[in-house]
């Protein structure tokens, strides 16, 4: 029985690359043909799709054509700021101070000429995409016609510094996206559920837990008792607990939210780098602003090490202060944007071997394929999820553990010390 | 060339991990007392490991 | 296949607005939450944690108590035991010598009683006797007298006399015979 399931799956997984390598010719043409041509009707892209939806935006997709508008706030040095709800660019139909929706993203017309206020651009694919060469490489240009003259768009500041291809440019984004609204809204349930919690333990103080309490009481005791008792010591751990939980706590819930695929989720929170950015560099102000005279001493002259040693060491023991906050951040980042496109990846099958609705079969294979792949997928995410939150909460004690511990006997049992947890995690963490 | 990169990191880090694991094991087999610490250690070595090849692989994308 | 667009991995920018709201979304999660609630679950976990060791502690230190007390009841129980077992020995002790006193005293006394009697005895023979002979001599010093007046008379009186004298005297001494313990010869 179990091995005719076996065949059956084999059977339906091969037919789907039969079908597939037919579908991939006339698809390739047709990529290529249309490749300047991002409009709604174009042919289906699947990198472009996944990266949407990865993507942070400025409205909210419902389904089909609905979308629900979230606060605008931008800013242009030399304009000022402007406010709105994104759903007064009409999904780039209208061009606000130069402002347009271009792929749910505000973009930004650098050109001076072009008129500012509210512009009609009388038509739907007013805003579109084109490539250019820079340095060598291929790069996404966005384009706006208006009036028969097109018009290069800007896309929204970035604080890469052009490593990646963004950088600074003619404005800053400040609104609240849609990546800032599902924040919002873990916060919220975060201040709801905790405040609730902490109420009933109030209330049945010198009682057993009950309801939500004896729920999180025990991922509480857990925090506690794995990751800031043991990291931390038992002496400071009490100082550092709430920001560890909050950190656990907050990245858990945007973790959750990401993994639900309809409206208050399916946002890429964490994600996005630019959270994680700035989650990292909350560890590494309050790590460094929490060192003691021992955590200095070693990053600057470890102790034990010959002089000459130490021209090579410290260098490598500063590069240590930055490496560790960047690896919290590059970990966080692609654990879930890895998750998140093999997720829609694996949806995006039905696509690729339904080649744009013209293959049934093909289309009902790869659903049924890439769906069973994808509920597999989602039992790993949500592993992921509390394992990546776990993570980032245990190293993070970690590196807080290292500046606070208390080396009151450290030339003489420099081999004890490693022994300890914190020290231990931070001897591995040094990779 | 970014997605054979992407490939070769996932191929060392899934030799890391599954060396983490099958080494875990042994520990937890042969100490079952240690078997919370181990697990713990474990965790965050596979993390690191994982951590790395993730890298890679976004360097991957980038290049 | 399909042309990787760099432009489109915009997660691996940092967007300064997405890195402010995260900020302030943090902050406002760290101290409604971090400040507002896990600090005080974290004290009241604490509290509990302490006063469940305490109770069992307590429990501990209440059992052990139990267990010194019951010793000690037993020891107590085993020492009154042997207290009274020791009481009623003494007493026994006690009572044994008192009546075997009683009962030397008893002797000795009638011993004494006995002596004194004899004692008594001797004394009132003796005293008894001094009065015998003091009463024998005056009865013959008047039986002197009263013969020695008859002789003076006849002779026939006289020997009349003497005669009813003994008869006399013979019926005095078998009366003192019934009287005393000891009579004389």
């Amino acid at each position: 029985m179990k091995l005719a399931l076996r065949l059956l799956f084999l059977l339906l997984l091969s037919t789907g690359f039969v079908f597939a390598q037919e579908a991939e010719h006339p698809e390739e043409e047709h990529h290529e043909q249309d490749s300047s041509t991002h409009g709604d009707e174009a042919a289906y892209d699947p990198v472009g799709t996944v990266m949407s939806h990865i993507s942070d935006a400025n409205e909210f997709h419902l389904f089909g054509h609905y979308s629900i508008p979230l606060p605008v706030i931008l800013y242009a040095p030399g304009h000022g700021f402007t406010f709105g709800l994104s759903n007064m660019f009409h999904h780039g139909a209208t061009a606000v101070d130069g402002y347009v929706l271009n792929h749910g993203r505000v973009n930004r017309v650098a050109d001076p000429s072009f008129p500012m206020g509210h512009v009609d651009l009388e038509s739907d694919h007013a805003v579109h995409m084109t490539t250019h060469e820079v340095d060598g490489k291929e790069r996404d240009l966005g384009l706006v016609t208006y009036q028969g003259k097109e018009y290069e768009l800007d896309q929204p500041s970035t604080l890469d510094g052009g490593l990646v291809g963004g950088g600074i440019t003619s404005f800053y984004d400040f609104s609240v996206t849609k990546n800032v609204f599902t924040m919002f809204l873990a916060a919220l349930l975060l201040i709801f559920v905790w405040g609730r919690i902490k109420r009933s333990y109030e209330k049945n103080e010198g009682k057993a837990p009950s309801g939500m309490q004896s729920l999180f009481e025990p991922i509480f005791v857990f925090i506690r008792d794995e990751v800031t008792k043991p990291m931390i010591g038992e002496e400071h751990y009490e100082r550092f607990q709430p920001f560890i939980m909050c950190l656990f706590f907050f990245i858990l819930f945007c973790n959750l939210f990401g993994l639900i695929p309809i409206f208050p989720g399916s946002a890429n929170v964490t994600g996005n780098i630019a959270v994680t950015l700035c989650l990292a560099l909350l560890v590494f102000i309050i790590t460094n602003i929490n060192g003691n005279k021992h955590y200095w001493g070693h990053i600057f002259a470890m102790p034990g090490v010959p002089k000459w040693v130490l021209v090579i060491l410290t260098p490598v023991e500063l590069l240590g202060l930055i490496i560790k906050p960047f690896s919290l951040m590059i970990r966080l980042f692609a654990n879930i944007t890895a998750g998140h496109i093999i997720i829609l990846s694996l949806i995006g099958l039905t696509f690729v071997f339904g080649n744009n609705g013209t293959n049934t079969g093909g289309g009902i294979t790869g659903l049924i394929v890439g769906g069973a792949f994808t509920a597999f997928m989602n039992l790993i995410e949500l592993l992921v999820a509390f394992l990546q939150a776990f993570i980032f909460s245990i190293l993070a004690a970690s590196y807080i553990g290292a500046a606070v511990e208390d080396h009151d006997h450290h030339d003489e049992d420099h081999a004890v010390d490693h022994t300890h947890g914190s020290a231990y995690a931070e001897a591995v963490a040094h990779h | 060339m970014g997605a054979i990169g992407a490939g070769i990191a996932a191929l060392g880090a899934g030799i890391g991990v599954g060396m983490i694991g099958a080494k875990s094991t042994e520990a937890i087999a042969r100490q079952p007392e240690a078997s919370g610490d181990i697990r713990t250690a474990m965790i965050i070595t596979a993390a690191l490991v994982e951590g790395a090849a993730l890298f890679a692989i976004v360097v991957g994308l980038i290049a | 296949m399909y042309s990787f667009l760099l432009a489109d991995f915009n997660v691996l920018k940092p967007d300064p607005g997405l890195l402010l709201w995260t900020l302030v979304i943090f902050l406002l999660v760290y101290f409604f939450v971090g400040r507002a609630a896990f600090k005080p679950i974290q004290k009241a976990l604490k509290k509990r944690d302490e006063e469940i060791q305490d109770s069992i502690d307590e429990a501990k230190r209440v059992q052990a108590q139990m267990a010194q007390l019951k010793d000690d009841n037993a020891k107590l129980l085993a020492e009154a035991r042997e207290e009274s077992t020791r009481i009623i020995a003494d007493a026994e002790a006690f009572a044994r010598k008192r009546k075997e006193e009683a009962v030397t005293e008893a002797k000795e006394a009638a011993q004494k009683v006995s002596t004194d009697a004899q004692r008594e005895i001797a004394n009132m023979r003796d005293s008894a006797m001094a009065d015998l002979k003091k009463e024998v001599g005056t009865m013959a010093i008047d039986i002197a007298e009263k013969v020695l007046q008859k002789e003076l008379k006849s002779d026939a009186n006289q020997t009349a006399l003497v005669n009813e004298l003994v008869k006399n005297l013979n019926y005095s001494s078998r009366h003192d015979q019934s009287t005393s313990s000891n009579p004389l010869r």
